[in-house]
């Protein structure tokens, strides 16, 4: 896999082209398979994960949605690459850390596959916007296709069998990554989080488990995965992402009827820092960029798009910035070059 | 202007708050607002999630000699599983149906698949492409099963459930032979 060519040019679902995209970044939805009479990842030896992998091979080389699929060795890369692999999302840190793990990247890194996860494959694809749909469709015919050659491990009690009884039926996690602002700002967000997790979606930050929501950028995903289709996944978690994004855009008006000068007060001097400081770190770059983005969302800053304020998001994580530089830095001087990078990305792709 | 909480500092920071559909605006100084100030979220927990299902389901022991028999796929035994919050392979799901059942409910709500199926593989010596009349109504009456084994299921009768899920897999055996 030809790692710089990815570090150059972010994937194509942080494009802002799907529906709602000024709100919701993303869609992304993922399988979990386990290939029938091997035992999962956990408790598999070594010839019984190298059976996986030729397996998963073989099978991706017969797909015609993976025809131009690249494949990464994750045992032959080092941490900074995988730390890089994770910020893009096309890689969770459990797949990191173990050693057999292998990834297979689709073109313009729409599909994925993470062999030898905490389950044989976890198959993944993403949306631009708000594009569960969509995005369902796309994963269910990849995953049809592989079928046809691997045999799964599949019970018709429990449907798609995990290592992990929490993944167990469908095996499918729909998450959508939003950006609520005006619910920060206006102080609503804690209702609505709360109000989420009592319909059993779950919440979660920028970067899966555990993670703060920094910048008020979310992941909300469904949590049950046994006793309904993946039709009902879809359905319920767009139904209820399109009524965050009702609140999300009444708390915006609001703001800019009752408050326009303190609102873009606020967003302008974020602009003015993202554009002029010296050193921004990352928790100060995702609060910013969330302001800005904001900003841009509402019109009130029209030379910056969505599209280079959603790279940005990637491009100024840790691992983004030393790769992109070209060397290991150390947490000050990777500071310093993170305000190079948003500035260089700022002004040389102005919109007109 | 004066804080609307301490009524001393000059307040310097606005900020509206919806409280039932009705903005609430607040004057606040720099310090008040400080201590108003909700970031680094606390994000609720989801309700569902797997240790806090073992950990409810912990006061009901399981019998020693279940959760001491070894999966015969992998050597599992379920104590392992509820030491790791992992299962070893696929067939631990029938080794440890019961115990495991009480967490699926506690977890999905549910004990019974319904989402897709794979793709069927292209079996090598398949004698015809129709299955065999006894087959197709096998079928249809599993399907007839399942759908009363999810209503017992919702209606939380787990007797009847038990029933009716044996009686599927009898069915399912024979359609296999
Ligand atoms: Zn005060
Ligand atoms: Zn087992």
């Amino acid at each position: 896999m030809d790692i710089k060519k990815i570090v150059e040019t972010p994937a194509e679902w942080l494009n802002n082209t799907g529906t709602h995209a000024d709100i919701v970044i993303s869609t992304r939805v993922r399988l979990a398979r386990n290939l029938d009479g091997i035992p999962f990842t956990n408790c598999a030896k070594e010839p019984e994960i190298n059976k996986v992998i030729s397996e998963v091979k073989n099978a991706v080389k017969n797909n015609p949605y993976l025809t131009n699929a690249s494949m990464l060795d994750l045992s032959q890369v080092n941490n900074l690459v995988k730390q890089f692999l994770v910020e893009r999302h096309l890689i969770s840190r459990e797949l990191a850390e173990n050693k057999k793990g292998i990834v297979f990247v689709g073109d313009k890194e729409l599909i994925n596959i993470m062999v030898n996860e905490e389950d044989h494959l976890r198959i993944q694809t993403f949306s631009s916007g708000l594009e569960p749909q969509r995005t369902w469709q796309m994963i269910n015919q990849v995953d049809d296709e592989l079928s046809k050659s691997l045999k799964y491990a599949y019970s018709s009690n429990w449907g798609y069998l995990t290592a992990c009884p929490t993944n167990v039926g469908t095996g499918m996690r729909t998450s959508v990554m939003i950006h609520l602002p005006a619910l920060d700002i206006t102080k609503q967000i804690r209702k609505i989080l709360h109000a989420i997790s009592q319909v059993g979606l779950a919440i979660r930050g920028l970067y899966g488990e555990g993670t703060e929501a920094l910048g008020d950028f979310f992941q909300i995903s469904n949590q049950i995965t046994l006793g309904r289709s993946e039709e009902e996944i879809t359905e319920n978690i767009e139904k209820i992402t399109n009524q965050i994004i009702g609140h999300e855009q009444k708390a915006r008006e609001v703001l800019i009827k009752e408050n326009r000068i303190q609102l873009e007060d606020q967003i302008l001097r974020a602009y003015a820092t993202l554009a002029y400081a010296r050193v921004i770190s990352s928790k100060e770059a995702l609060e910013l960029l969330s302001l800005v983005r904001l900003g841009a969302g509402i019109g009130l800053i029209k030379e910056v798009s969505l599209k280079v304020i959603n790279e940005l998001l990637v491009l100024s994580q840790p691992a983004n910035v030393q790769l992109l530089a070209g060397e290991v830095l150390s947490n000050p001087a990777r500071d310093v070059r993170r305000a190079i990078i948003i500035q260089q990305k700022l002004f040389r792709e102005k919109i007109k | 202007m004066f804080c609307d909480i301490c009524q001393k500092e000059e307040a310097t920071i606005f900020y509206k708050e919806m409280v039932n559909n009705k903005y609430t605006e607040m004057h606040l100084c720099k310090k008040c607002a400080g201590e108003q100030e909700v970031k680094n979220l606390q994000i609720p927990p989801a309700i569902t999630n797997l240790l806090s299902a073992l950990a409810e389901l912990s006061a009901e022991a399981v019998p020693k000699e279940i959760a001491e028999e070894k999966c015969p796929g992998c050597g599992f035994t379920y104590s392992d599983f509820r030491e790791r919050g992992k299962l070893g392979c696929s067939q631990c799901y029938q080794s440890f149906s019961e115990p495991l059942s009480n967490i699926l409910r506690k977890i999905h709500g549910n004990i019974q698949h319904s989402g897709k199926s794979p793709a069927t593989l292209p079996t090598p010596a398949t004698p015809s492409a129709v299955p065999p009349v006894r087959e197709t109504e096998l079928s249809k009456e599993i399907v007839a099963l399942r759908q009363a084994l999810e209503a017992a299921v919702k209606k939380e009768e787990y007797e009847e459930a038990a029933k009716l899920r044996d009686q599927i897999k009898a069915l399912e055996k024979e359609i296999m032979n």
